[in-house]
């Protein structure tokens, strides 16, 4: 996705408008809720969307074969190394 | 709405995502409440530390080990990049503090988010957390850590030597089994390097 820059002012109230092209291109509609992320010199904003729960995500919890862990793969030996 | 900021650490997220592990409830248990509580922050390194994790150390699927972290990044976690402007910062802590890449990263983003906590398992990086005038955070009680100790013993080869000369031997018993049983012997069951003759 290429970069986009606009130039926005904020007004007397402290509000800023979102270029409509940019709405239009992340789905932004009201009651739609953004993140602000003021950084060192930055201040970003990013569209929240939430698809998942944390009860979707871990009330599904994966299941591993124990006999495959103790006999750990040697492709990810390399990988492994870096724990230590 | 001023919520509580957090930032949180791969481990957290691995062991809630695992079945049989001991700490999943007091993980999973932690982020319910957490999800209506705290704004979460994390790197996007963590996302490809939970997957290298899953696959390296849990040898799951790798489909259900994307699928899994795909979800999470659609979820209430926010996943931050590395600031360009935190790179300083994050390597000094790394060499000063000898602590992993990732964990660089997490300071960083607590101080660029003003999160108040690190929510981790990491003993020493949480001392780092405290030092440096955070609040360290970790779900696992300390019966669940003891039953953790005995339930790593049992499930993952041990850290270490004894796990890369294991590996060493998983390799060698598939192209020369003969010379895997005498790397066996001779690593005294993989506690001591073999001595050379």
């Amino acid at each position: 996705m290429s970069l986009l820059e606009i130039i926005i002012k904020i007004d007397s109230r402290g509000r800023l408008k979102i270029p409509a092209e940019i709405q239009e291109k992340f789905h932004l509609t009201p009651d739609s809720e953004v993140v602000l992320i003021a950084g060192e010199g930055e201040i970003r904003i990013r569209k929240r969307e939430v698809k998942y729960s944390f009860q979707e995500i871990f009330g599904k919890p994966l299941k591993f074969d124990r006999s495959k862990v103790l006999a750990m793969d040697v492709a990810n030996l390399e990988e492994d190394f870096s724990d230590l | 709405m001023m919520v509580k900021r957090a930032v949180i650490d791969t481990n957290i997220l691995v062991y809630a995502m695992l079945e049989d592990h001991p700490a999943y409830h007091d993980c999973y248990n932690f982020l319910l409440e957490a999800e209506t509580n705290f704004t979460l922050y994390s790197s996007v390194e963590t996302l490809f530390e939970i997957y290298r994790i899953l696959r390296v150390f849990y040898q799951l699927d790798p489909r259900a080990a994307i699928e899994k972290v795909v979800q999470l990044e659609s979820s209430s976690i926010l996943f931050l990049e590395t600031q360009s402007k935190s790179v300083r910062d994050i390597l000094e802590s790394i060499q000063q503090k000898l602590i992993h890449a990732n964990d660089g990263r997490l300071l960083a983003i607590a101080r660029e988010t003003a999160s108040e906590a690190i929510i981790t398992d990491d003993r020493h990086f949480g001392k780092v957390i405290q030092e440096l005038n955070l609040k360290w955070v970790t779900p696992i009680q300390d019966s669940t850590r003891m039953e953790m100790d005995a339930w790593e013993q049992m499930n993952l080869p041990p850290k270490g030597l004894p796990r890369i000369l294991a590996s060493i031997f998983n390799y060698l018993q598939q192209i020369a089994p003969e010379v895997a049983r005498k790397f066996h012997s001779d690593t005294r069951n993989f506690t001591s390097l073999p001595e050379i003759l």
